[in-house]
């Protein structure tokens, strides 16, 4: 044990030592918070009232005989496609895009989804395909309902015509979003639309936030597939993400005083 | 034996032995594994290069639709699309830097990209005005918080009031940053424990997988 903590200390990379470490803590709590489930304990896991207003924007699609729209925003379209950093956000969206489309199977209501991210393609139709499946309506999905745009500003352009065309009564834009956030946003409060929306782009946060009826911040777009599958393993994880945040709250703090008094403990360890 | 190959156990196994790969590699000096690595993101760009073809593909056959069903408003502009496309291909294959394929990128794409961002200006507007409409407590703080750097960040500021660029900088510094950091904190953590629940295989909502029942509590 203490021969390969050496070796691992020997050949870390300089600096990413204390990131090892966090992804160590978070992999263990993961293990805990998954025990302790299994054990019969309750985690608590707060509200996410954008996940929860998403059958009230599907719910009122169907009222209204009016279509749903869904996109991932530019994020992972270009570069290294999925590949790249914005990816993750395009694969934990289309779980989001699979309730919708879940939502739109039960209760009829046409699906339409515009993007530009061509290696998620296949995903996209995948996830649709099942959860029309889930349903018990396989035969009324139409890979057609998916619209491929090869850039950036295409898909915004495609899209404003999509929602003078069809006059969504729903709009969800979760991923990774760009300038197309603030544009698309308030093109879908134009005609009408009941609007969510998602991001970890900080920098486009500020637009979602003035133009969307409910958001998703930063990491709620990573934990919406685990609040709506409500899966024990899914669920620990969250528990086990707010306790490393917990942890990091009281090294920050610790860290003001410290380095406050002169003392670079917490800096030097941030460093290793 | 064919469906066998099919099974999402089988690619998320391929997944995580490939993301463990990538993560020993970036937190430890392993030359042997460098290689390795390398070769995984080499095949992660072809990969992506592929998905290209797939994406004309998924667009062609919603074209062709269009086309076939000579539905109204659409087919005109899904014709123009494969004639566009043909041409192009051939002025790119001709020659990617000169001749009709620069000229188009540089003459029309480009401006008609330009014209599009800059209408951003006059969404952001619009989404300003409704945003900034003082109608709770919060949103009359924003208002004046947001009016004290747009003047800021103007020359009229300054004249108006000397301090108001001070102020401007003292919001975005100590007042917005670190709440955007505490977002992007929480977020890389969030990523983690995705990547963590990707890799175990614990996370399939991607594979469609999200639970008959569905729904937040």
């Amino acid at each position: 044990m203490v021969g390969a903590l050496n070796l691992a200390m020997e050949i870390i990379v300089q600096g990413r030592g204390f990131q090892f470490v966090i992804l160590l803590m978070t992999a263990i709590f993961l293990y805990i918070a998954y025990r302790l489930l299994k054990m019969g304990k309750e985690i608590y896991l707060r509200r996410l009232p954008a996940i929860d207003a998403i059958e009230e924007a599907i719910g009122r699609a169907a009222e209204m005989g009016k279509p749903a729209h869904y996109t991932y925003g530019a994020g992972g379209g270009w570069g290294g496609g999925l590949a790249s950093h914005q990816g993750p956000q395009v694969v934990a969206s289309s779980a989001i895009l699979g309730y919708v489309a879940q939502l739109c199977a039960r209760y009829d209501v046409r699906l339409i989804v515009n993007m530009m991210q061509a290696d998620a393609i296949p995903l996209t139709e995948e996830v649709i395909r099942l959860a029309y499946l889930r349903e018990g309506k396989p035969e009324k999905f139409d890979p057609k309902i998916i619209n491929y745009f090869p850039g950036q500003s295409p898909m915004v352009t495609g899209i404003l015509g999509t929602f003078q065309r069809e006059r969504p009564a729903a709009s969800f834009h979760i991923g990774g979003l760009y300038y197309e956030s603030v544009v698309i946003g308030e093109a879908a409060k134009f005609v009408g639309a009941f609007l969510v929306a998602g991001t970890a782009n900080t920098h486009q946060l500020a637009f979602i936030v003035a133009t969307s009826d409910y958001v998703l911040i930063g990491e709620e777009l990573y934990a919406a597939a685990a609040y709506i599958s409500r899966e024990p393993m899914q669920v620990a994880s969250i528990a086990s993400e707010d306790w490393v945040k917990f942890i990091l709250m009281a090294i920050t703090v610790i860290g003001m005083i410290l380095e406050s008094a002169g003392i670079h403990v917490i800096s030097n360890m941030l460093k290793w | 034996m064919a469906a066998a190959w099919r099974r999402p156990e089988i690619f998320i196994f391929i997944v995580g032995v490939v993301m463990g790969i990538s993560w020993l590699g970036y937190f430890f000096y392993l030359p042997e594994l460098d290689a390795t690595v390398k070769l995984m993101q080499t095949w992660a760009v072809g990969i992506a290069t592929f998905a290209l073809v797939l994406g004309f593909l998924s667009a062609a056959r919603i074209h062709l639709y269009y086309i076939r069903r000579r539905t109204p408003g659409m087919w005109p502009f899904s014709a123009w699309l494969f004639f566009f496309t043909a041409v192009a291909t051939i002025a790119g294959l001709y020659s990617e830097t000169t001749g009709f394929y620069a000229w188009q990128f540089k003459w029309v794409y480009t401006p008609l990209g330009a014209t599009l961002y800059a209408t951003t200006g006059f969404y952001i507007c619009s989404a300003a005005y409704r945003a900034f409409r003082a109608r709770s407590l919060e949103a009359g703080i924003l208002l004046v918080a947001g009016i004290l750097v747009m003047l800021g960040n103007c020359t009229i500021g300054e004249v108006l009031w000397k301090d108001i660029p001070t102020i401007n900088e003292w919001l975005q510094l100590y007042g917005q940053a670190p709440f955007i950091r505490s977002i992007m904190v929480t977020a890389a953590l969030g990523l983690i424990l995705y990547a963590l629940r990707v890799m175990a295989g614990i996370e399939r909502g991607y594979l469609g997988a999200l639970g008959a029942g569905g729904g937040g509590g």
